[in-house]
């Protein structure tokens, strides 16, 4: 699972549930990856408009992998490259293969497996 | 008599343009112009089932790289009004004719573009003598015989034998052929097996070409449609739609289609892309190849479809790594597409080929699926902007379920197609913007 699928997903599947996001990823070291993937700075810079950043930094951080990442936005980022390449870094090149994600209201774990996160709920959670 | 080739010479009559015809999945052929045209900047035309392009013989092999078309074909001849009569004995005899008036220098030319044969390959009959009647042209075999005959003997051969007729020496420096006929008409006298036969024994007679039905390297195909005749030259010996699938499901769709569809959602770079009931991923993996700028993402309620998608992007990876080309990034998930643990308003682009209630689900659970789908898909879908494009035969269903979702979208394009048999439609969905609605929670 990358950071990028991660900005999206949420909770609130849940009965009752209606702050499910961000969740919270549980992964031992070992079972994150770092693969490489062609930057495309327009590509980073439009996805930075739909991205909820402050979840990226925390992900990123979570993980270990949020060395060089500014805590905030910062201004004019569409041209600031550099900025843009440790984005891409950590939205595209870090890869989940194993873990958890957690609901942050019920604490409900779903597990990664794979690189694929298991969203089905089972029949009472519905 | 007719060609329609441009024949601008430079030198020696050689032609520099070529007319490329691309069979299309019915339904998509318009989608499939415009994708040529944007790729090649050619004149393309429609047809019922195929596009004609018209493009530089030198470029022509480039229309292999094209992902919306099926197979590949040169034409070599095209005549409106053949004047067929009726009488069987006649208009065979009319088709057969045809033989020494098909573009064979240029089909050929552009066919060794595309199909490898150790030899050169003559566009005309080796022999000093070319008879006007070919149906007693014994002259031209090799071998004597009654050539009323000839078709019949060749028949048998072409049926009963791979190999050529056993009057016929096998000739190792000479192409093995196949000849086919597509026909569709009401009034004709002859039906497609006598024309194949006919037309066949013409052309061996002509080259002396081997005939082998499987394992040809040259297939000539003569198309009659009422009194228009068509005849082509066969340039893939396997569908282009044959690529980027190893593990296949139930109703795994085909490469061509998906890649239609997809051309129908205008992808943008920088737009989240997504097909929620991706089965073995045959929509996000043509999307991630064609249109890498848009982030992919996709998932299915089967725990096997899911590991079959997931291996089928690997699978693609590992080719184009040693093709040395980047990797495809698509982002599986595993979820139900009636309860999506997505954000509101964040995906662009919906697309996938629904459970058409044959195969795959049933018509029952159809009727609660789809509206529960297109409620999901509203919630998820961006306002505005925001555009789904659905696939499936269940067309009383699909429409029930849009009627009951009336306020989140608004129709769009739509199209027949035909998908393994089945008449499906094409919707196009484009999402409204609620501002009157209660915001819903994040």
């Amino acid at each position: 699972m990358k950071l990028i699928t991660h900005n999206m997903l949420t909770s609130n599947i849940i009965k009752g549930v209606t702050k499910g996001f961000p969740l919270k990823i549980v992964a031992p070291t070992d079972k994150v990856q770092i693969v490489e993937v062609d930057f495309n700075p327009e590509f980073t810079s439009r996805m930075m408009h739909k991205l909820d950043y402050d979840a990226l930094y925390t992900a990123a951080e979570t993980l270990g992998h949020s060395e060089g990442l500014p805590k905030e936005v910062v201004p004019d980022f569409e041209t600031n490259e550099e900025f843009l390449k440790k984005v891409h870094h950590v939205l595209m090149q870090i890869e989940v293969q194993e873990g958890e994600l957690v609901c942050p209201e019920t604490g409900r774990a779903f597990p990664i497996h794979n690189g694929i996160p298991n969203m089905l709920l089972k029949e009472d959670e519905v | 008599m007719a060609t329609s080739m441009k024949t601008s010479t430079k030198s020696e009559n050689i032609p520099v343009s070529c007319e490329i015809e691309g069979s299309v999945v019915t339904g998509f052929e318009k989608i499939a112009k415009d994708d040529i045209q944007d790729k090649f900047d050619c004149p393309v035309e429609t047809h019922r089932g195929h596009v004609t392009m018209t493009i530089p013989i030198c470029e022509s092999p480039n229309a292999l790289d094209l992902q919306c078309v099926d197979n590949l074909y040169v034409i070599i001849y095209q005549q409106e009004n053949m004047g067929f009569t009726g009488n069987k004995e006649e208009d065979l005899k009319t088709i057969r004719a045809i033989v020494p008036l098909l573009n064979w220098q240029l089909g050929l030319e552009v066919w060794s573009k595309f199909i490898e044969f150790l030899h050169p390959v003559a566009f005309e009959p080796q022999k000093l003598e070319v008879p006007e009647n070919l149906e007693s042209a014994s002259a031209i075999g090799p071998e004597d015989r009654d050539k009323t005959d000839t078709a019949t003997t060749d028949c048998q051969a072409q049926n009963d034998n791979e190999e050529t007729d056993t009057e016929n020496h096998y000739d190792p420096s000479l192409p093995k052929f196949r000849a086919s006929c597509n026909r569709t008409g009401s009034n004709h006298s002859f039906q497609s097996p006598d024309v194949s036969v006919q037309f066949g024994g013409a052309i061996q007679d002509y080259f002396g070409w081997n005939v082998d039905l499987k394992n040809h390297d040259i297939e000539v195909i003569v198309n009659i449609i009422d009194d228009t005749v068509r005849a082509t030259i066969a340039l893939t010996k396997s569908s282009l739609h044959r690529r980027d699938i190893t593990n296949f499901g139930q109703t795994t769709l085909r490469a061509t289609i998906a890649y239609n569809m997809l051309r129908m959602c205008a992808i943008q770079p920088g737009e989240v892309v997504c097909d929620p009931m991706c089965g073995t991923g045959a929509i996000p993996i043509q999307a991630a190849k064609n249109w890498s700028e848009a982030v992919h993402m996709c998932g299915d309620i089967q725990p096997a479809a899911v590991a079959k998608c997931q291996n089928n992007v690997n699978d693609v990876n590992s080719k184009r790594q040693l093709e040395g080309q980047t990797n495809i990034k698509v982002c599986i998930t595993r979820w139900d597409v009636t309860n999506l643990p997505l954000k509101d308003n964040c995906v662009d682009v919906f697309i996938t080929d629904l459970p058409f209630g044959k195969r795959s689900g049933s018509k029952f659970d159809n009727r609660k699926l789809y509206p529960d789908t297109l409620k999901e898909l509203a919630r998820v879908c961006k306002q505005g902007t925001g555009r789904i494009c659905l696939l499936t035969h269940d067309r009383r269903t699909i429409q029930r379920a849009m009627h009951s979702v009336s306020g989140l979208w608004k129709r769009g394009r739509f199209l027949w197609t035909n998908i393994g048999g089945l008449t499906a439609g094409v919707f196009m969905l484009h999402r409204l913007t609620q501002s009157n609605k209660q915001p819903t929670s994040t």
